[in-house]
């Protein structure tokens, strides 16, 4: 049988493209492993020697660390908010009928196409409103709280579309079954959803994670005197002092990235693959059978 | 009609439950989301405002920004034109890829689409710092010209280091392998029945991929550019780092009048603008797609 997605030629071509973008993409990323470990200040040819002193000042450099752990807090608080209020709201959207539930679906999902910059704009004429209409007496404090509650408005919508099609795929028949059986509503979700959806949530909750870590334009309005990992960087790019040990701990943090994602992903495979089996059994067995795939 | 009782309450308590699901994340987007943005709209006609010297209610500010009085209706539509050719440039670099793995990386294709998109889970700024080292007039690709002695030393390759051109190759290269994830998922999610179905009615390749695969992708496309065009036409990093005057965008903009304090009631109406222009051209591209869609049937 001939494929008619492509000819051999063709089949070549899309490689030699992809071959291509893969190596656009990870030049300059390898352009900072090299340089990490370059003697010289200056971030340029020629090679001034080889040093891992730029490492080792990075892991005592008080200010980098502190903003490390600032944006480990609120991406801590922020992907743990947000998952529970996104599995909230993807559980209705996704299993029951409602009237309203269209609108509510652009609701949730128009953070989307509102830009980073004026959405944190807003968050900021929002906290000092509260300071305005109360005429001074009260006020929002701009701090690590301030930047989870804006992270937690931009990773709802994300998390939404990651468990949607996950509580879908879910056959509407285990459910009823477990409420014949006795279960209650709780009980239903924690021993057949939850199980069920843990790939997705494990999944959810790592992109969260990293996003919000990263986040800079809603964090940069709303941190007040506090410093995310993303607002140090910046400042360290725009008035080089320490760029060297700036690229090595960003060499750091590329690296754990990546293992983060692979590890996930992963876990991932084997959890699908583990329930796969089962659901298989249960199908052998004549019951009903929970994967639809 | 015990059992129909049975089911009628059945369907109350699930509504009930709905409903109580519902509140908490409803509530924190109407709290965090729906009067942020309403309060924007209040400050930039001056409902609101934080600074005394501020006069009172009038679209005075919209009146100046949309008559074109001051600088900022020019900046927005240069920032408009960068985000449209970033968007179509690496939206037309991206879908070959998404091809590639979709339809034919066959049993690789999660594995390399994770090759793909690794880059994106590492900071934002790292990447651009790694252009930064690239660019610039000291930069990478400067300097190993001066050291190789193909270029002069002091005189460099200057529109490398500043300007409109490196914040867009930085902004596309940011974004090629984000966007690829909603083609992909169109292409993956397409029966392939459909192209045998097409090669046993005899359609060649191309026309098949003209007639089947590409309108069915369409969706995905639309979401891909959008992926890209919304935080483009929002930056104001990239522009800091890499833009130099001449790369000044809307977004800079924006940021300079709530960052420096300077005046946020021009900011609120150059903000409400972005938001609108990007609405108004997400409804036109719906539109276009549907309307497309009918004449083909």
């Amino acid at each position: 049988m001939i494929d008619i997605a492509t000819s051999k030629w063709a089949k070549r071509a899309l490689i030699g493209i992809f071959v291509f973008e893969i190596i656009f993409l990870y030049a300059p990323i390898t352009m900072l492993y090299i340089f990490s470990f370059n003697e010289g200040t200056v971030i340029g040819f020629p090679f001034a020697g080889f040093t891992f002193d730029w490492y080792k000042e990075a892991f005592t450099n008080r200010g980098l660390l502190l903003s490390m752990r600032t944006s480990a807090t609120i991406a801590l608080m922020s992907s743990t908010a947000s998952i529970v209020v996104g599995l909230l709201m993807a559980i209705p959207l996704a299993r029951r009928k409602f009237k309203a539930k269209a609108p509510i679906m652009a609701l949730v999902l128009s953070p989307l196409v509102v830009p980073h910059l004026v959405f944190g704009v807003a968050l900021l004429i929002t906290f000092k409103s509260v300071e305005i209409i109360t005429n001074g007496a009260l006020e929002f404090p701009l701090s690590l709280p301030s930047v989870a509650i804006g992270h937690v408005v931009v990773l709802m919508p994300l998390i939404v579309l990651i468990l949607i099609p996950r509580l879908q795929r879910i056959d509407a028949h285990l459910e009823e079954a477990a409420e014949d059986l006795g279960a209650g509503g709780w009980r239903t979700f924690r021993t057949i959803i939850l199980p069920l959806i843990a790939p997705a949530l494990m999944a959810a909750y790592v992109i969260s994670f990293i996003i919000s870590f990263n986040e800079f334009a809603v964090a940069v309005f709303v941190s007040g005197p506090t410093t995310t990992f993303p607002i140090y960087v910046l400042a360290q790019l725009q008035y080089p002092v320490d760029v060297p040990q700036v690229i090595a701990i960003s060499v750091i943090v590329v690296t754990l990235s990546l293992l983060v994602v692979v590890a996930a992903e992963i876990l991932r495979r084997v959890l699908e693959r583990r329930y796969r089996v089962l659901s298989q059994a249960a199908g052998l067995l004549g019951v009903a059978d929970a994967d639809t795939e | 009609m015990k059992k129909r009782g049975r089911v009628a309450s059945l369907a109350r308590r699930r509504h009930r439950v709905t409903r109580s699901l519902l509140a908490l994340p409803l509530g924190w987007l109407l709290l965090f989301f729906v009067i942020p943005v309403s309060l924007v709209v209040a400050y930039s006609v001056g409902i609101l405002a934080t600074f005394t010297k501020e006069e009172g209610v009038s679209l005075e500010s919209w009146r100046l920004f949309l008559s074109g009085e001051n600088v900022y209706m020019l900046l927005f539509l240069k920032s408009f034109r960068m985000a449209l050719i970033v968007a179509v440039v690496v939206v037309i670099l991206a879908y070959p890829i998404s091809y590639f793995l979709a339809m034919i990386a066959d049993k690789y294709k999660y594995s390399l689409l994770l090759l793909m998109i690794a880059p994106f889970m590492t900071n934002f700024f790292m990447r651009v710092m790694a252009w930064k080292v690239l660019l610039g007039k000291q930069g990478v690709i400067n300097s190993f010209l001066f050291w190789s002695g193909l270029r002069e030393e002091g005189n460099p390759i200057e529109s490398l280091a500043f300007g409109e051109v490196p914040v867009m190759i930085v902004l596309g290269y940011v974004w090629i392998p984000f966007v690829m994830l909603p083609m992909f998922a169109a292409m993956i999610s397409m029966d392939r029945r459909l192209l045998e179905a097409a090669a046993d009615l005899g359609a060649s390749r191309w026309r098949a991929f003209w007639k089947v695969t590409f309108p069915l992708s369409l969706p995905g496309v639309m979401a891909s550019f959008f992926f890209v065009f919304i935080p483009t036409i929002g930056e104001f990093v990239v522009p800091k780092l890499v833009g130099g005057t001449r790369g000044y965008m809307f977004g800079s903009a924006i940021d300079d009048l709530f960052g420096m304090g300077l005046d946020w009631r021009t900011g609120s109406v150059l903000s409400l603008w972005l938001v609108m222009a990007v609405f108004v051209l997400a409804l036109v591209f719906m539109r276009l797609v549907r309307f497309g869609r009918l004449t083909e049937a």
